[in-house]
């Protein structure tokens, strides 16, 4: 870390006092974050706690209701888009911003080309200026003269930092660098970005992985609903402190809404009925490799979690027969199954919620109604036809249910706003009737409201004999719907918690979910 | 097993309860309405149609244009391309393309004509729709199998047939006499009504139905639109877009005998320049070449309005360079004019 000389120009970042209010709503107040030339500073905190909001104004997207922000001492001032790039800030986003057809040098220079007079591009003196980079970065050059395409995850990102680098020379933000990469991946990148920082750039590393903000970041900043929870050293703090800053006094358990004394007591598991489904020893290529044994039971719902990566969604797309596992078997209702399409699986009533609606979950250009009763048309048709009419009241029945506010069944699904359009995956998943919902991400962008119904008709409908796999990384969500939670990391079941179990709170997932062990000897060797 | 373990909370055993007659009255004709409206801008194009009649109309009154017999010899001329187009609709709808449609024509128009004097009118046929099916197999299996865009896969099979289509015969024509063959395919009508009136329209009224009113419809449709959310949904992609190009093969086969039926010989012409028209018939008619928004009836439209066109043009004397040209210019038009009231149309206040 450097020597901390004059307080005023030491500061890469320096945001002061900002606030931000959207309508009514603050999703930030009072927030200082003061990030040092040359350090690694790592910011945590839930969904919706305000990192995204707070990343975006100190980028120059968005100007803040109230507060300043200072890029080495000098003001960013909100009035053009390009403000914060010109004073030197730049960020890695999580999905990639690369053109996989083009070369890693093509990439680099993308719409920033060095152009000479006569309108050709100066290809020698942009390769000698990407190889410096490179070279600074300790990046292998060789990744200049590759196309992307044929790059692996931890190239890729190593590319996408050269990239931002090229402008980003006080302030480079990186969200969740490591999420798709292999451990050994992760130390190489790390070895980047420490190299980084000692360029003199104040490195912003957001994550989840609190592993990885005690092994590299120098200070880390808690935020909660907006709040800073905790400013520390890192090696001042330890994996419970942050823990209880991200969650506040959320580390009460939640209650649950079960009315019936015996089902609040007992566990659909323990009832000793014969399982819906039975998962034994399930190879799945690239994520679990070891097999995967687990068992769902009539009336239970059975929570999923663990971080990005770590085979959720193969999971639930494995039993909805869209990725094919190598080895072990399945069996649903004590037959054997073996998906080969999502059509087998909805014929063995299973239904499928899937995470991304606009690529898997809806024909953004069909109506309400087409995209209601597209996985039941045979359900609704009468001698080969359509009962259109069916599907019109099904689907007005599902909109009043769900709350989508909309013009009608006949509006495209396109023009709603995102949280309806979910509600809309939601209202095909009820539709469809199925004995085993598998739900990714159910209610990501749905508000309280609609979240809420949708946990009480899913716990309705499993207390009426079926079940349900809820994969979500919202804890609290997952807390109150689960029965059982399942907790994945390293290509395996981690551990399950029940709800009867005493630790059965967000702070024990939280520990399970993170990367390998946490015994108080690795912490410490992390922090030293 | 169904969704037997619950069966009291079904919405839609509920709904159908509380639905009463009146309802269901009301219920049908919003119905009828909606699926006249996913027959997409039809309303737009006939519109443009009966311009272009009017047109002709005023131009040609003292000829023979303005007459039922003309406007029947319109529909008859136009038959092997309403009955590609409709099959084209449902191909285009779905996401793929079939540029071998036109090229099946001759091939089964060889094969039909050189069965017909041994084998009669039924076998020969059969053989030609079967080979226009086995096409179809075809370009379906290797398009989705091997994942090539069907574009490439029916550009290979057009050139295939091409080929066939000259070396069949050594580039000679077949006549064929037998009569039955003649009058099912060409020449023959029932009652009043000629055959190929009857041709053109079936197959518009079968591809109707089964877009706008059957679940193999929907599929279509949302195959085009989202192949991913269509499959996630429980729909065989794959079987669709086989299937719509198995049709594609069998209509080709179809149009080669309706050409055979007219002219009473198969020649290596037949149909060479029929793709460019069917497809713009189908893209006039409101289909969307991306997928995912077909009209059948916009097909009928689109395949009436060109043949309107060629023949008006005709009469009026203009010579076919500048036939051609001004084809040209309306078909640009005519697409221009309905996308454009489908899109004011579908403007409107959005919900926060």
């Amino acid at each position: 870390m450097p020597t901390e000389t004059d307080a005023a120009t030491d500061l890469a970042l320096e945001m002061t006092g900002v606030g931000m209010r959207f309508g009514e709503e603050w999703v930030l107040r009072n927030v200082d974050l003061a990030v040092r030339q040359g350090s690694i500073h790592a910011i945590v905190g839930h969904n919706g706690a305000g990192k995204s909001t707070l990343m975006k104004i100190a980028l120059g997207a968005l100007a803040p209701t109230e507060g300043s922000v200072r890029v080495r001492g000098e003001p960013l001032t909100f009035s053009e888009p390009a403000e914060a790039r010109r004073l030197g800030v730049g960020m890695v986003l999580q999905e990639r911003s690369l053109i996989s057809t083009l070369s890693g040098l093509d990439n680099v220079f993308l719409n920033a080309e060095r152009v000479a007079r006569t309108g050709l591009v100066r290809r020698g003196e942009e390769a000698t200026e990407a190889r410096q980079l490179c070279e600074q970065l300790g990046i292998p050059t060789s990744l200049l003269s590759r196309r992307v395409s044929d790059m692996s995850q931890l190239d890729q990102e190593l590319l996408e930092i050269a990239k931002a680098f090229r402008i980003a020379r006080n302030v480079l933000i990186l969200d969740e660098p490591t999420a798709p990469l292999t451990a050994r991946e992760i130390e190489t990148l790390f070895g980047v970005i420490r190299t980084t920082a000692r360029l003199g750039v104040g490195i912003v590393l957001i994550t989840h992985h609190l592993a990885e903000v005690f092994t590299i970041s120098d200070e880390v900043t808690t935020l909660r609903e907006g709040i800073i929870t905790l400013r520390s050293k890192t090696a001042d703090t330890d994996m419970s402190n942050v823990i209880d800053a991200m969650l506040g006094q959320r580390f009460i358990r939640l209650e649950h809404r079960i009315a019936d004394e015996e089902a609040a007591t007992s566990l659909p598991s323990t009832r000793g009925e014969p399982p819906i489904l039975e998962v034994d020893d399930l190879h799945i290529p690239g994520k679990f490799d070891n097999g995967l044994s687990f068992s769902l039971y009539p009336g239970e719902i059975l929570g999923v979690a663990g971080l990005a990566g770590s085979g959720r969604t193969t999971l639930l797309r494995t039993l909805y027969g869209d990725v094919r596992p190598s080895a072990g078997s399945i069996r649903l209702m004590g037959k054997p199954y073996a998906p080969k399409s999502p059509r087998d699986a909805i014929d063995r009533s299973i239904f499928l919620i899937p995470e991304d609606r606009g690529v898997h979950g809806l024909v953004l250009t069909a109506a309400l109604v087409e995209n209601t009763i597209l996985p039941i048309l045979q359900r609704i048709s009468h001698l080969g036809v359509v009962q259109i009419g069916r599907g019109r009241a099904l689907t007005g029945h599902l909109m009043s249910m769900l709350g989508i506010r909309s013009r009608g069944p006949s509006q495209v699904v396109g023009q709603l706003s995102g949280g309806n359009q979910q509600k809309v995956v939601l209202a095909k998943a009820l539709a469809s009737e199925a004995n085993l919902l598998l739900l990714d991400e159910p209610t990501f962008g749905v508000d309280i409201g609609a979240a809420a119904d949708l946990i009480a008709h899913v716990r309705r409908s499993v207390e009426a004999g079926r079940a349900a796999l809820w994969a979500t990384s919202d804890l609290r969500e997952l807390l109150e719907v689960s029965d059982r939670v399942m907790i994945l990391n390293g290509g395996a079941i981690q551990r399950t918690i029940t709800r009867l179990e005493p630790d059965f709170n967000e702070a024990a997932v939280i520990r399970a979910m993170q990367r390998g062990h946490f015994h108080p000897t690795t912490l410490s060797e992390a922090r030293s | 097993m169904g969704g037997s373990v619950m069966d009291g909370e079904s919405p839609l055993a509920t709904e159908d309860a509380a639905r009463s007659i009146g309802q269901r009255a009301v219920d049908g004709v919003r119905d009828a309405l909606w699926r006249s409206y996913t027959g997409e801008n039809s309303g737009a194009l006939i519109l443009v149609m009966l311009v272009v009649i009017a047109f002709f109309a005023v131009n040609l009154r003292d000829t023979t244009y303005l007459s039922t017999t003309n406007f029947l010899s319109i529909i008859q001329q136009t038959s092997a391309i309403t009955v590609m187009a409709v099959p084209t609709v449902f191909v285009i709808s779905c996401g793929e393309i079939d540029l071998s449609i036109a090229a099946v024509v001759p091939v089964a128009a060889f094969i039909a004509a050189l069965i017909v004097p041994n084998q009669g009118w039924l076998v020969a046929a059969l053989a030609a729709i079967g080979f226009g099916a086995l096409v179809g197999l075809i370009n379906g299996v290797v398009a989705v199998r091997f994942r090539i865009p069907s574009f490439v896969v029916t550009l290979g099979t057009l050139s295939v047939l091409n080929g066939m289509s000259l070396w069949i015969t050594n580039v000679l024509s077949v006549s064929v006499s037998d009569q039955t063959f003649l009058s099912i395919f060409g020449e023959g009508s029932v009652g009043p009504v000629p055959v190929l009136v009857i041709w053109s329209f079936g197959t518009v009224l079968v591809g109707y139905i089964i877009l706008a009113w059957t679940p193999t419809g929907r599929a279509v449709l949302a195959t085009g639109a989202n192949p991913n959310a269509a499959r996630f949904s429980g729909i065989r992609t794959d079987r669709i877009k086989i299937g719509a190009l198995i049709a594609s093969g069998i209509a080709g086969a179809v149009a080669g005998m309706l050409y055979v039926g007219q002219y009473g010989a198969a020649s290596y012409t037949l149909g060479t320049s029929d793709l460019l028209t069917v497809i713009a018939s189908v893209i006039i008619g409101g289909t969307a070449l991306a997928g995912g928004r077909g009209s059948i009836v916009g097909a009928l439209v689109g395949s009436l309005l060109i043949g309107t066109l060629n023949n008006g043009l005709v009469i009026i004397g203009l010579a076919n360079p500048q036939q051609l040209m001004a084809r040209g210019v309306i078909i640009i038009a005519a697409v221009l004019f309905s996308s454009r009231t489908r899109t004011s149309r579908k403007r409107g206040p959005r919900p926060a």
